[in-house]
């Protein structure tokens, strides 16, 4: 604690009884320190993660071996460590530098010491905690599946505990207790930063457990996915925006020895970023069933976003007017102006990927995955570098170790960041571009499997130079971790701590405008407080309260959520119900299961556009409707694989299934997929089948299904010991399909010798040994469970509906996306039948 | 009775409505921030550059 009454109050202090008693106050730097180091090291951890999946593109096999790049372990395939990449990146890199960015700020903007130096340390152990649980929990394929939201729920909990708990109150407190009347602009986004944090990290978690590393979400199909984009952007926004934003008008004045440019652009861009981009999460759901009113707002208020987000680039840029002489020299000004200008560019390209009609092409190809590095490294990773050394120096108490070390970081990483994202941009619109390809007769130019194969042939030399330029960014890294090592080694044995003097605020403030007489008369009551109100007088006042400050963050954040959410969830006509869209079976359930574990999603979507090109190559788009039982959607945000929404109709057969399992690569020549051996011999966990399908009827109540279920020959759903029974009985006929296919024979994964009953090996007529299968495809096998689920994806659409009870009549089954001939309930998660 | 009203409800109005509303208020803001005196903007624009209280502070 840092309130400590100086023991000798200096003469200063004025004269006695009338003027408050100096305190004295130190930072606490201690835990800066370790932040750092913790940013740096999973800095490194990320990167390396990420070149470890962008080399498992081009290279599904070590070249010039039979041996797969995840060296066949299922924990280090692409869709189980894609987000162990991007939660360290977003998490555990960029929310360590976040830590260590506002806990240095924090306490000098305040003049105080942190709140308590107690839930400082668990705010960063417990960090560290969540990001090892990450890193062990992904790779076992525990995920929600829900892009940077991927965590279960336990882990959730253990966020919010940390991130509100600890330095939510860790970080109020402090600015209750500060010394300095005005909050700074820095401060302001930090406020932001955790309260929205807060509120779209528990609304976009709220989830049905069934175990403790299983559950799934409330929400399902289309308001699923818009809660979880809503999420996803804003946590862009909120985590990767917002603090770095305060923390470039914290670091940049600072090493620039000059205020910023100018401190009105820099409130007009706080609140408009606050006010403007919670709405912009629809535009990542363009074109999909998403209702069109919803996108079209994201894209407009995305187009609007791009003037604050410049506003704030040109001042960043404008606060070194008079000082670009000093970018030439000083490695740490470099990294910002660097930085800054990626903030430009990424806050450009993103209101225009939200423009429509460039979505269209640019949705699920590398664009995106261009977009967001650009973001990352360059925004991201720039500031955060050239902060810590910024702050190594005068946390170390040690001269930076090399200059020449830190520019050379600089200069390579530049580089690696364009080798990194300009070969992508050229993948990802190259392969748009060949998508939507059509011949002078009208059919696609790329068609069938091996058009799409034509389609990731053409962007192999891109992906090869992207782990060019990753290495080099990661090299980059390796040298300023290097630098930072031997700029803390020569620290002193003993850190010098400075003590500072000030005396508190009081605790009436006098300084306030008062409250203005009205300028105008003979008008209502309403139109003088009108009058006096748009004086603007009480601003002034409430921008140092900090809670009446934090209040009017949350106001502004959640009001632009409701607007968006509350039509998406009520209005009926967003997810017109399809009368032959039934709940999946028992094993379809665990075979999506594995689906999610797998973490499939993100190299598929399901979600086929109403795009032309998009119906030609997958079938009939996607209906809001057929996704009522999706918890969680699986639409997917890229297509490193085609699309899967129609699968069932398209590609139904069991023996292709497993063969592509069991080696894509030889089964689709120039497939990059990775082979799933695993799921072909591990048993499925028909176990905690029951418990799934309760969990699933519990977020249906009142659904009609459950009382009579097509699947179940028109008898209610089947729960309990009867789930496990269905289950297998469905297994065991896929497995009988599977094996007709394969010549009537047993689908072999090994072999073995063949003995007699005397135990000696047999031999055929020429000597040879008589080999016999070892290993086969079980029924119980996990594969058969995926399997069953594919044969189910899409297909629902095109089902001859059960018979009418009433009148003998099939019920309508049509589904066009203008709902004039859907038969309609309100059609909603918990809505549906439950209201 | 609440479901009937939701339903009769048009909720598309409801996108306008924000966007004017937001519009508004983010235009408000702007005109606030540059009616505020430069005496106050550039002594708060300073507060990072000095580790230490700067005396004399607001009270």
């Amino acid at each position: 604690m840092d309130t400590a009454l100086a023991a000798n109050p200096p003469e200063a202090a004025g004269s006695a009884g009338t003027a408050p008693q100096l305190e004295s106050f130190s930072y606490d730097d201690a835990v800066v320190r370790k932040f750092l180091f913790a940013m740096v090291a999973w800095a490194l951890v990320a990167f390396l993660v990420g070149i470890i999946l962008a080399i498992q593109l081009p290279f599904p096999v070590i070249p010039g071996t039979d041996i797969p790049t995840n060296l066949g372990l299922e924990y280090l395939t692409f869709g189980r460590i894609r987000p162990l990449h991007t939660n360290a990146a977003i998490f555990a890199f960029a929310g360590n530098a976040i830590f260590a960015g506002i806990y240095y700020s924090t306490q000098r903007l305040c003049k105080t010491r942190m709140f308590s130096d107690t839930l400082s340390n668990l705010n960063f152990w417990g960090w560290q905690l969540i990001i090892l649980l990450a890193a062990i929990t992904l790779p076992m394929g525990v995920t929600q599946s829900k892009e940077y939201a991927e965590l279960e729920w336990p882990i959730d909990i253990l966020i919010a505990v940390v991130w509100l708990g600890f330095f939510g109150v860790n970080f109020f407190m402090t600015l209750m207790r500060r010394r300095e009347r005005h909050m700074y602009v820095a401060l302001w986004f930090y406020i932001a930063t955790i309260v929205t944090v807060t509120v779209l990290h528990v609304f976009n978690n709220l989830v049905v457990p069934t175990g403790i590393l299983k559950s799934y979400p409330i929400y399902a199909g289309v308001q699923d996915a818009f809660m979880q984009w809503w999420y996803g952007h804003n946590a862009v926004a909120f985590f990767l925006t917002t603090p770095f934003l305060g923390m470039m008008y914290y670091f940049l004045p600072k090493q620039a020895e000059r205020p910023v440019f100018s401190y009105r652009l820099s409130i007009v861009h706080f609140w408009s970023l606050v006010f403007i981009y919670i709405w912009a999460g629809p535009h990542h759901l363009q074109y999909t069933a998403l209702p069109d009113w919803a996108a079209s707002l994201g894209m407009l208020f995305s187009l609007m976003l791009w003037m604050p987000s410049w506003g704030g680039m040109v001042n960043f840029l404008l606060t070194l007017r008079g000082a670009w002489h000093k970018v030439a020299s000083d490695p740490i000004l470099k990294f910002f102006v660097v930085a800054t200008t990626f903030y430009g560019m990424a806050t450009f390209e993103g209101p225009m990927l939200s423009i429509k009609s460039v979505n269209a092409l640019s949705h699920y190809t590398d664009w995106t995955i261009a977009h967001v590095h650009s973001g990352a490294l360059g925004w991201n990773g720039f500031l955060a570098f050239g902060m810590a050394y910024f702050l190594a120096p005068r946390l170390f108490q040690a001269k930076l170790f090399s200059r020449k070390l830190a520019n050379l970081h600089f200069w390579l990483a530049t580089f690696g960041i364009l080798l990194y994202i300009i070969p992508i941009y050229v993948a990802g619109i190259t392969q748009g571009l060949m998508w939507r390809a059509m011949t002078d007769t009208g059919v696609l130019a790329y068609q069938g499997p091996t058009g799409f194969i034509q389609t990731v042939e053409a962007i192999i030399p891109m992906y090869v130079l992207r782990i060019l330029g990753g290495l080099a960014y990661m090299a980059g890294a390796c040298i300023g971790a290097y630098n930072l090592y031997r700029t803390w080694a020569a620290r002193p044995a003993k850190y010098d701590v400075p003590v500072y003097q000030a005396a508190p605020l009081s605790k009436h403030y006098d300084g306030d405008p008062q409250r203005p007489a009205p300028t105008i008369s003979g008008v209502t009551n309403f139109a003088l407080r009108l009058n006096v109100w748009s004086t603007g007088w009480w601003h002034r006042r409430w921008e140092r309260l900090p809670m009446r400050f934090t209040a009017w963050v949350v106001i502004a954040v959640v009001v632009a959520s409701l607007f968006e959410i509350i039509p998406t969830f009520v209005i009926r006509s967003n997810v017109p119900t399809i009368e032959t869209v039934e709940p999946y079976t028992p094993l379809e359930l665990a075979g999506r299961d594995i689906y999610i574990a797998e973490g499939c999603y993100n190299c598929h979507s399901q979600m086929i556009r109403p795009i032309l090109a998009e119906v030609e190559r997958y079938g009939e788009y996607s209906k809001p409707g057929e996704f009522v039982y999706d918890h969680p959607f699986q639409w997917g945000s890229r297509r490193i694989g085609p699309d899967l929404a129609r699968v069932g109709q398209s590609n139904p057969q069991a023996l292709w299934h497993v063969l592509h399992f069991d080696n894509p690569g030889e089964h689709v020549p120039g497939s990059i997929m990775p082979p799933y051996k695993w799921l072909l011999e591990q048993e499925l966990d028909t176990e905690s089948i029951p418990v799934r399908v309760r969990a699933i009827m519990a977020l249906h109540p009142g659904d009609k299904h459950w009382d009579k279920f097509s699947f179940n020959d028109g008898k209610p759903y089947p729960t309990g010991d009867e789930a496990v029974e269905h289950a297998k009985t469905q297994a065991a006929k896929i497995h009988a399909e599977l094996e007709e296919q394969n010549d009537n024979g047993p689908y072999v994964l090994t072999w073995k010798e063949k003995v007699d009953e005397d135990g000696e090996v047999v031999k055929d007529k020429n000597g040879k040994v008589v080999m016999v299968p070892d290993k086969v495809v079980e029924p119980g096998s996990k594969v058969i469970a995926l399997i069953a689920y594919l044969q189910r994806l899409g297909t629902d659409l095109n089902r001859t509906p059960a018979a009418d009870d009433e009148s003998g009549e099939p019920a309508e089954a049509t589904a066009e996306s203008d709902n004039k001939t859907a038969t309609t309930t309100l059609g909603s998660v918990g809505v549906k039948g439950g209201r | 009775m609440f479901k009937d009203v939701l339903r009769a409800m048009d909720f598309t109005l409801l996108s306008q409505i924000a966007l004017i509303l937001f519009f508004g208020v983010f235009v408000a803001v702007v005109i606030r921030t540059w009616m505020r005196p430069k005496r106050d903007m550039d002594k708060q624009s300073e507060i990072p550059l000095s580790d230490e209280p700067v005396e004399p502070r607001e009270p």
